[in-house]
């Protein structure tokens, strides 16, 4: 009986091993694109060992109030002589995890609804939708900014505030995603051959959901470094002595024409993480689309 | 048409409800406790209890509930504990500068929107300059924009002012509240150039953010349309390029963007929030920011009902909007 | 053989090859006064992500006034390239790079101002494409569609009316999907004879060229054959030549002057209809020929045409079809033939020979290995399959599927505010038998019920009422998808497919990679193939892989959905081949569903043919196609093109009624040629013998 037989190791090797396989996914970039990516990476690892590196504390004062940047502080003193520079690296440190953290709740809240909804389908699709809908129709931020207010300005209550809020995006792109996984011949496929849910979920289903939601958080990072910037600009956040962009920034407001350094820096600082998670998210979309 | 029109109302009412469940239960279920709060830290414990009575935090929340409905349907907020005004006093006065600002933004991020999303996509060479400029946009937090807006334009240039809606001058009280129409009812120039100068900053800075998300939309939308048959259709057809970009692209790609446009009032929302606040822009925006500084928890409330429903209806309003548009979705929906 | 061409050629081979040197670029042969079109060496390159695709390779070709030139060729050809070029609409984001010349109305279409181009395309050009209700901008009214390119509103709705478009004045103002599919591509033919005239309101003019890309692929038979006839009227009275980009050889037939064949980016030959049909003269036309599946119930050739065509990316120096023709010589290989007396071929066959349609090139694959598979057929012995084929041949075994009476509606409209529920009756009383290791084939237009008949016979649907009984014993029967692409897991390999399928079906672990290699090798795939993603298959690559899949599960039974629609005729024949040869060597038995007439002849025993839900004839394949009593089946087999020039002569007119609400009468009737009596309007006829057919007519004697 003649068969094509195949080494076993011709089998495991066929993947090419994770770090190859994303050089070659990075090849296909954009240069642009592709320093993001790397900047990215090494952003996240640098903002990790940030505590390690730190020049000057961040709540103690270091030297006279208010002044401009120098050699010795690269970002200047602030008004109460504090190191703008320490405080802006911790500051984009809480900002980026902060936004990790949410997104991450997104996914898995909004994923398990949506595939529950999207394989389900009938009535608790109906039901399900329905409440996602009346979240997203409802104004997030605003009710954010209620909910804070009653629970006391704290980065923990406003993040999880802004989690409740959030979920409901991954909702509704994981049911849309799994909705047309579904409407697929190859589930029918699947199921004609014998699959149980369990199985069609895990292989037939999900790995179908992956690329869209990948490219919805890499975009949804910028997005939501800047709305978290924003409540803490209004006072929604840690409060005083704690270093936060949005509110370094906003009580720099009152020195923008003595000490400009102040509340530039800190918005400077979002700026790039936003501007990074952009390109990122960008550079992550192109991949999937081609 | 008409059922679809129908069950989006049913909808809208649906939410509505939802809505002012919310904020009931932020108001009522959260720890914040009002009645202290009007009472003042040093009220004793007799008088707190016998306040609540009076006020009915004692009912069951089915009673208040429907009590706090009836009363919002009344306009009735109840009373700021900041200004010991009437909380529907002081949205019906400070809507309208903010109705001003936001909607001067909205128009601008429209339009903005809109030639970013064309240049970015059609561009051609100069697209990718398009496309920088939007991702810079888009990763700039709005009190970022501000801040540079006010150090390049007024600290630097001298061109536009940096706060408030007017400069110092005697003005009529006009039918609107709106500087810019009431200034050219009035046929006040100095007013309404006075007025226009100190919207623009403000009103730009509002709309970066709602305008790149847009743009972005428009330019994904426009690229998938283009690439459609029924525009080959329409080259095939030897018209002009413009016409077909216009006539055969921008319509089709108009139906996301709108989606999209409706769902940026929210943006608009929040970021008018923090735009007032560094322009001292005397609004709706300005009175939150105040009012969340100083715990005045009815007036939060009452903000938060007033935009959630001008959100809630805005949105409503594109999609019906857009079914009318659509004769697609017309046939599917109607 | 007496044919051999290179035999003859042999005497002169230095001289042939010689002329391939020297005469790279000869002028086609005149054909009479100037041509309305005129293409010159034209070289197209397209860049790809993955290189640059040459997709035209030197095309010369000449359009006379009046003359319908059919431009044949397989996916991947280069004809949809030709006529977007002669369209001045190649694809921009591939960022083509042309060279020769393309002339139309005296402009060049690669080098014109764009002033210059947009106005031969609104004076000179029209252009019909594929999907007619892709074509359309679903949120412009057709009126406003059909007098953009300057045509007035009265000469929009005298055009409607030519192209057979009833209710003219009111469609102007309707929106392409308000519109059936036969209705849009007749809109798209009369925006396409529009034209920018003089002055005047209704100043009647015409395009001198149309150029129709696949314009009837889209479309049912019935109405496909409508609209190809339609093209040769109104040739005929506005006298605009007509350039017809298609892969169907018989559709080229039916109306087209002259025929051009396109291979690999070069004619490779080009001459009268009639003469390239009966005797074709490159090797790869009478290859194509061969492969056409046809309604006269002769077994075409299997594999007329091994292997595929080249990379486009890299194409052989030589003559692009070397690697695949039985004639091949070296001088072949060594710079491509260039197109002389209408054939691109340096030893042509003899004119007038066509009689070597048996003769089979060297087989190109192992012999077929005969394996058994799944839990019913699970030990490797050769003797299971031939106890199915003794079952199959005494008639005792028990049927592989048997529907008794299905029937399935579906509501539409369910549960709005004020609007009364509607039914669409999809499937009515069907009743079907297919016999273990038997072949059925159902036959019928789009929205006659076939798909819903055969998801209710795979278990996907249960029937509203009547039963649905498979044979005891074997696993479930499978489905064949149409679209093989989409039925696959896109994340998962070919092999991961099939191993899957013999995991639920018990098989031990150890032995599950081994069988399913032997099934992939048996279906036709190597190693290499089994180990990609469906997306970096061919289109016959994923149907065996389907066909692998569906055959691990062990089935008694494979139900076949269009099975090769979407193949091109020599990756069909072959897929077809494929099919038959599993039913015999494994017992299977095949129900296929399928609107290609020609695909039911070839497999089916028995065929049934299906309208508005209802079988209206069913009997022996043989009987059926050669007496065929139903007068619907009467027209849809006149519908169905042949290489007979000339020969298509539809009966049936319109398209099919919807099949929503209650059914009166005799579906039918409202296209039927026949004299209708009172009975067929109020009585829905039933199945009677008619010979050795059944049929359901009241016309009947």
């Amino acid at each position: 009986m003649a068969s094509i037989t195949l080494e076993r190791g011709g089998l495991l090797g066929r993947r090419l091993p994770v770090a190859g396989r994303a050089t070659a996914a990075l090849r296909r970039l954009g240069w642009l694109e592709r320093t993001a990516v790397i900047l990215f990476v090494v952003i996240t690892v640098a903002l990790v060992l940030v505590p390690l590196v730190l020049p000057h504390s961040t709540t103690r004062a270091v030297a006279a109030p208010l002044q401009g940047p120098s050699g010795a502080h690269l970002m200047g003193i602030d008004e109460q002589g504090r190191d703008v520079l320490s405080r802006v690296l911790t500051g984009m440190r809480t900002s980026w995890f902060s936004a990790f953290g949410v997104i991450a709740s997104g996914v898995i809240i909004g994923g398990l609804i949506g595939l529950a909804a999207g394989m389900i389908g009938g009535w608790v699709d109906a039901l399900l939708m329905r409440i996602t809908d009346v979240f997203l129709s409802l104004p997030g931020p605003l009710l954010v900014l209620a909910v804070v207010s009653a629970l006391g300005p704290s980065l923990r209550n406003t993040l999880i505030a802004v989690m409740v809020v959030w979920w409901p995006f991954y909702a509704r792109i994981v049911r849309a995603e799994v909705r047309s996984v579904m409407s697929r011949p190859h589930i029918e496929a699947a199921r004609m051959g014998g699959a149980g849910w369990l199985t069609i979920a895990r292989r037939h289903v999900l790995p179908g959901t992956f690329g869209s939601v990948l490219v919805t958080a890499s975009l949804d990072v910028s997005a939501l470094l800047i709305t978290l910037a924003g409540l803490s600009f209004l006072g929604l956040g840690s409060p005083a002595p704690a270093p936060e962009l949005g509110a370094m920034s906003a009580r720099g407001l009152t020195y923008l024409f003595t000490g400009w350094w102040v509340p530039v820096f800190p918005a400077i600082g979002v700026f790039i993480l936003a501007f990074i998670a952009n390109l990122c998210g960008d550079g992550v979309r192109d991949l999937m689309e081609l | 048409m008409a059922t679809f029109i129908l069950r989006r109302v049913a909808s809208l009412v649906g939410v509505l409800i939802v809505l002012s469940l919310a904020v009931f239960v932020i108001q009522t279920v959260l720890p914040a406790d009002p009645v202290r709060a009007s009472l003042g830290a040093n009220a004793s414990p007799e008088l707190v209890e016998q306040k609540r009575e009076e006020l009915g935090y004692n009912d069951p929340l089915t009673v208040q509930y429907a009590r706090f409905v009836g009363n919002v349907v009344q306009g009735d907020l109840s009373t700021s504990l900041r200004t010991k005004r009437p909380v529907t006093d002081d949205l019906a006065r400070f809507a309208r500068p903010t109705f001003e600002l936001a909607g001067c933004a909205a128009l601008l991020a429209l339009v903005l929107g809109l030639g970013l999303g064309v240049w970015s996509a059609l561009g051609g060479r100069t697209a990718s300059v398009a496309r920088l400029v939007m991702l810079g946009a888009a990763s700039a937090p709005t009190f970022f924009v501000a801040i540079v807006g006010i150090l390049l334009f007024y600290r630097r240039l001298g061109w536009l002012p940096a706060s408030g809606r007017l400069d110092r001058m005697t003005i009529q009280t006009g039918p609107t509240g709106l500087y810019t129409i009431d200034s050219l009812l009035h046929g006040n120039w100095a007013w309404f150039s006075s007025a226009v100068k100190h919207l623009i900053l403000p009103a730009f800075c509002l709309a970066v953010g709602p305008a790149v998300a847009i743009g972005r939309v428009l330019r994904g939308a426009l690229l998938d349309v283009l690439r459609l048959d029924h525009v080959r259709t329409a080259r095939s057809k030897g018209l002009r390029e413009r016409t077909v970009v216009l006539r055969h692209g921008l319509r089709n790609a108009l139906q996301p963007t709108l989606s999209m446009a409706g769902l940026q009032v929210g943006l608009l929302l929040t970021g008018v929030v923090v735009v007032e606040l560094v322009f001292a822009w005397p609004g709706l925006g300005l009175y939150t920011t105040q009012a969340i500084q100083q715990a005045d928890f009815p007036a939060v409330i009452g903000i938060v009902l007033v935009m959630g429903v001008a959100y809630v209806v805005i949105n409503a309003l594109v999609d019906i909007g857009q079914v009318i548009a659509d004769p697609r979705l017309r046939a599917k929906k109607a | 053989m007496t044919d051999n061409p290179a035999a003859g050629a042999d005497t002169i081979p230095g001289d042939a090859v010689a002329v391939a040197l020297t005469d790279a670029a000869p002028p086609p042969a005149p054909t009479g006064p100037s041509p309305v079109a005129s293409v010159r060496d034209l070289h197209v390159d397209l860049h790809a992500r993955d290189g640059v695709v040459h997709a035209l390779r030197g095309v010369d070709l000449d359009i006379a006034p009046g003359e319908v030139v059919a431009l044949v060729g397989e996916s991947g050809s280069g004809k949809s390239i030709l006529g977007a070029t002669l369209l001045g609409l190649l694809p921009r984001t591939a960022r083509p790079s042309c060279h020769g010349t393309v002339v139309v109305d005296g402009v060049d279409m690669l080098t014109g101002t764009h002033g210059e181009q947009r106005r031969v395309l609104r004076r000179s050009l029209g252009a019909v494409f594929q999907d007619p209700l892709q074509s359309l901008n679903p949120t412009m009214r057709l009126g406003r569609q059909l007098t953009e390119k300057g045509a007035s509103p009265t000469v929009a709705r005298r055009r409607l009316q030519e192209v057979g478009v009833p209710e003219a004045e009111r469609r102007l103002r309707q929106f392409p999907h308000e519109l059936s599919g036969g209705l849009r591509q007749r809109v798209m033919i009369a925006m396409a004879i529009t034209a920018e005239g003089g002055d005047a309101d209704d100043a009647d003019v015409a395009p001198q060229l149309v150029i129709a890309d696949e314009p009837t692929t889209a479309l049912d038979v019935s109405v496909q054959a409508q609209i190809v006839l339609l093209f040769d009227r109104l040739r005929r009275e506005h006298g605009c030549a007509v350039l017809l980009v298609t892969h169907d050889l018989g559709v080229a037939a039916s109306i087209a002057d002259r025929i051009a064949v396109l291979y690999a980016g070069r004619l490779c030959e080009v001459g009268p209809a009639a003469e390239v049909l009966a005797s074709p003269r490159h090797p790869y036309t009478k290859a194509l020929l061969d492969a056409r599946l046809t309604l006269d119930g002769a077994r075409a050739d299997a594999d007329p045409l091994p292997g595929s065509p080249p990379d486009p990316r890299h194409p052989p120096q030589g003559c692009g079809f070397a690697d695949r023709c039985r004639y091949v010589q070296p001088g072949c290989l060594e710079a491509p033939p260039p197109l002389r007396d209408g054939v691109a071929c340096l030893f042509p066959l003899a004119l007038g020979d066509n009689t070597d349609r048996s003769a089979h090139p060297a087989a190109a694959e192992d012999t077929p290995v005969r394996i058994s598979v799944g839990r019913t057929l699970a030990d490797h012995e050769p003797g299971a399959a031939d106890a199915a084929d003794a079952a199959t041949a005494d008639g005792s075994a028990e049927p592989a599927l048997v529907l008794e009476r299905v029937s399935k509606a579906f509501d539409l409209r369910k549960g709005r505010i004020g609007s009364a529920r509607l039914k669409l009756n999809a499937v009515v009383d069907v009743s079907l038998t297919v016999p273990a290791g038997g072949a059925v084939a159902l036959v019928g237009e789009s929205g006659c019920g076939k798909t819903t008949t055969l998801r209710m016979a795979t278990g996907l649907l249960r029937p509203d009422s009547g039963s649905v009984t498979w044979a005891a014993g074997a696993a479930r029967p499978q489905l064949v998808f149409q679209d093989a692409g989409a039925s696959l897991t896109p994340w998962m390999n070919v092999l991961d497919h099939v191993v899957e399928r013999l995991r639920f079906v018990g098989v031990p672990k150890g032995e599950r990679m081994e069988r399913a290699m032997a099934l992939l090798q048996r279906v036709g795939l190597d190693g290499r193939a089994a180990l990609a993603k469906p997306r970096a298959l061919s289109g016959g690559q994923r149907q065996r892989a389907v066909i692998a899949r569906a055959l691990a599960s062990g089935p008694s039974l494979l139900v076949c959905d269009e099975p090769v629609s979407a193949l091109d005729a020599t990756l069909a024949a072959r897929v077809l081949g494929l099919l038959e040869e599993l039913r015999e060597e494994l017992g299977v038995a095949l129900l296929v569903v399928t609107h290609d007439l020609a695909a039911a002849r070839r497999l089916g025993d028995d065929v049934a043919v299906m309208y508005l839900g209802r079988i209206i004839e069913h009997g022996p394949a043989d009987e059926l196609f050669e007496r065929p009593r139903h007068p619907y089946t009467q027209g849809l087999l006149a519908a169905v093109p042949t290489t007979e020039p000339g020969r298509l002569a539809p009966t049936l007119a319109g398209e099919p009624p919807s099949p929503v609400g209650e059914q009166r009468g005799c579906a039918f009737v409202s296209r039927c040629p026949l004299a209708v009596t009172e009975r067929c309007e109020l009585e829905v006829p039933v199945l009677r013998p008619a010979g050795p057919n059944h049929a359901a007519c009241h016309l009947l004697r």
